[in-house]
């Protein structure tokens, strides 16, 4: 199971997930997320950009690293507005959800 | 140049192509995002799909019909967005302009493989029209959030 797992890091996931963190970085950097939420945002971006390289070495064929990487930038950008898209489809549910990861943070700060 | 200095003027370099064109890269996005859906679609509506026996096109053979509608609903969801004048609609369409640069990115990247490298035009094409997208999608929700964070402080 760990092999397994270990094997599914090819070198185009490695990149894409470079690619997709870097994207998603711009993307966090723009707003001003709690440590927590931009947290999740990065894994998303990095998730999302390895999802997008595996089909396209899977069903494209595509090998080269360095295009993998350059197109999970852009996937990985799309990742860090996610709480945009939350807000604008749902304002009230972006708000609610902000401020619960907040006030868990906060409680663990306080706790620590 | 140091890599700080180098971002740095990246993203002047942004700020100065994307300042004021937005609303015309919104436009051609949604019109070329339609285009190339429809060609797909119509293939799909005839009953047999002659587009995926093409060399260029064999490789998006793995995408059906469904994705398509899909891609083109990205395209009238654009033309909505960008006709409608409040910051809900235009965050909105900033977002879209940024996932439809995701699409061509990914679409540059098939292109790539099909036709063995860069060695037609297609790449560029598509992988310039993605870099102007996500640019210009990147901008609108900046100047989006700064009008935001203006009309917020009362200024």
């Amino acid at each position: 199971m760990i092999l397994e797992i270990a094997s599914s890091f090819t070198p185009q996931v490695i990149f894409a997930m470079i690619g997709g963190l870097t994207g998603a970085a711009f993307g966090v950097a723009k707003n001003q997320h709690n440590a927590r939420v931009a947290f999740l945002l990065l894994v998303i971006g990095a998730m999302a950009a390895s999802g997008a390289a595996d089909y396209l070495v899977n069903s494209h064929g595509v090998t080269s690293v360095y295009v993998i990487g350059i197109v999970s930038m852009p996937i990985g950008l799309v990742s860090g507005f996610l709480m945009d898209a939350l807000e604008v489809a749902s304002p009230r549910l972006a708000a609610k959800l902000v401020n619960k990861l907040g006030d868990k943070t906060i409680d663990k700060i306080d706790k620590f | 140049m140091p890599i700080r200095e180098l971002i740095h003027s990246l993203s002047r370099l942004r700020v100065w192509l994307f300042l004021y064109a937005t609303r015309v890269i919104e436009f051609v996005n949604a019109l070329f995002i339609i285009g190339f859906s429809l060609a797909f679609v119509s293939d799909f509506a005839d009953g047999i799909v002659n587009m995926y026996s093409l060399k260029s096109y064999k490789d998006f053979s793995s995408m059906g019909l469904g994705a398509w509608l899909i891609f083109m609903f990205f395209g009238v969801a654009q033309l909505a967005a960008m006709s409608l004048l409040s910051l809900r609609s235009t965050k909105a369409s900033a977002l879209i302009l940024m996932t439809s640069g995701a699409i061509w990115a990914m679409i540059a990247g098939a292109f790539i493989t099909s036709h063995h490298g860069f060695i037609t035009t297609a790449p560029y094409v598509y992988g310039v029209w993605s870099i102007a997208t996500c640019c210009a999608g990147y901008e609108l929700i900046s100047a989006s959030k700064r009008y935001e964070r203006l009309s917020d402080g009362g200024g």
